[in-house]
């Protein structure tokens, strides 16, 4: 039988756990990931995340090469090896090719734009359950700040929530807590574009007389001043208009955000004269 | 402290693979939590202080890579790994079937608890959307998984042990 001493003891370490919440929330500083001790934290698994990025793609390269190589398994010794070593290469130019192809599209969407674009490779996502979120290399070092507008060549990516010293969270348009103002291109209707945590956002607040239909573009409205305007957000994939005040619109998001690489931060403003 | 560095080692390579591993969805659709089955299996090795502890900064980290408000993590984490160290004692954590059940339970706890909490800050991502979409699917891979990497964890303690007996006969 534990003695009072014991139940005491008990009872001060259970109590722990708020406490350390409540000092967690202001070592944290505001805005959240703005404190010392989580600025080191992001420092130090910055290198770590990116480096298991790299790491990742490289089982994948090597998943794929094992794969094409069990086809040819009854080819002799020499064959084989001499067969490995040009899928590696040919691997090798395709993963340069791909990633030349998305540079260049990065490249030509930021002259396109006229924004003050910054670009950053995706390093990692949310370390929780419940939120959409991906980790870039580019932080406040870069010029990176809260709130500013994240892109792809493809459209919409979403908005920076954190940022650390090298890094930076940022919050996806299909995240269920992100909210976007936005138009339907064609019949420039305004609503406002919230993340359903799948795949797809849902477009609310749309008048239910507003005749939109499948296959049309919803773009960013400018309003708020985050986001640059007229920049695609994704097509309406579904229509649903029940006896309610606003209609129900599915939109699926035009930057393919489960496969995301690279990204552009909006940084600043178009260049005088622009 | 150098019987707790593997530990800490293991618990620098998950913090990597959370945040690393599978895309922005999870792996596969399925959005493990590997801090949360570390913390489990501390408190259930360890005891309430070391589990607690163990939540407590894995909890920190967590809050720090994620969109949530901070301290959250750090809460339910916390009080997780004190009430997995308090089990201990109670039931046989040996057990596959009980660490089944405590992961499976601990999960769909910390979720229930954290969209509680984010609904009081208005910082909710829904509540049934999110408990049926992500928090009970990994319940259920939760209790698969902490069973499985408790039967790894012995496998290798073992092999140790017949390497050392082996070398010291030698």
């Amino acid at each position: 039988m534990p003695g009072p001493f014991f139940a005491w003891r008990r009872a001060l370490t259970l109590a722990l756990a708020p406490l350390a919440a409540f000092l967690s929330v202001v070592v944290s500083g505001s805005p959240p990931g703005s404190g010392a001790l989580a600025a080191a934290v992001a420092g130090a698994a910055a290198p770590l995340q990116s480096g298991a990025g790299s790491a990742f793609s490289w089982i994948g390269d090597l998943g794929s090469s094992l794969f094409g190589r069990s086809a040819l398994r009854r080819e002799n010794a020499e064959l084989r090896e001499e067969v490995d070593r040009l899928r590696r290469e040919v691997q090798e130019s395709r993963e340069r090719v791909a990633a030349t192809a998305r540079l260049e599209k990065l490249l030509e969407y930021q002259e396109r734009s006229g924004f003050t674009l910054t670009a950053a490779a995706v390093i990692g996502h949310d370390a929780g359950g419940l939120y959409r979120t991906v980790l870039v290399d580019r932080g406040s070092a870069d010029g990176v700040g809260n709130d500013q507008a994240v892109l792809s060549p493809g459209g919409v990516v979403g908005r920076v929530i954190k940022t650390f010293p090298r890094s930076a969270l940022v919050l996806l348009v299909t995240d269920r807590s992100s909210g976007l103002d936005a138009l339907v291109q064609r019949t420039r209707d305004r609503g406002v574009i919230h993340g359903r945590g799948g795949f797809d956002c849902e477009l609310r607040y749309l008048d239910r007389s507003a005749e939109v239909e499948v296959g049309d573009r919803v773009v960013t409205s400018g309003l708020g001043g985050q986001f640059p305007k007229g920049v695609l957000i994704g097509q309406v994939s579904g229509v649903t208009r029940g006896g309610e005040l606003f209609q129900s619109v599915e939109v699926r998001p035009a930057a393919a955000l489960e496969r995301l690489e690279e990204v552009l931060i909006v940084t600043g403003p178009p260049a005088p004269g622009r | 402290m150098k019987a707790r560095l593997p530990a800490a080692v293991l618990a620098a390579v998950l913090v990597v693979l959370q945040t690393s591993a599978g895309g922005p969805g999870g792996l596969f659709g399925l959005r493990l939590d590997l801090l949360l089955l570390f913390v489990l299996a501390t408190g259930m090795r360890r005891g309430e202080t070391t589990g607690m502890s163990a939540g407590i900064l894995l909890g920190f980290v967590q809050d720090t890579f994620s969109a949530g408000p901070p301290g959250l993590n750090v809460l339910t984490k916390g009080l997780l790994g004190f009430a997995a160290g308090s089990l201990r004692g109670q039931l046989d954590c040996g057990n596959p079937n009980t660490q089944a059940i405590i992961a499976a339970v601990a999960t769909l706890a910390e979720g229930l608890a954290q969209l509680a909490l984010l609904q009081v800050f208005s910082a909710a991502p829904g509540l049934l959307a999110p408990l049926f979409g992500t928090v009970a699917p990994a319940a259920a891979a939760h209790g698969a998984l902490l069973p499985a990497a408790d039967a790894s964890r012995r496998a290798v303690a073992r092999w140790r042990l017949q390497r050392r007996a082996a070398v010291a006969g030698a």
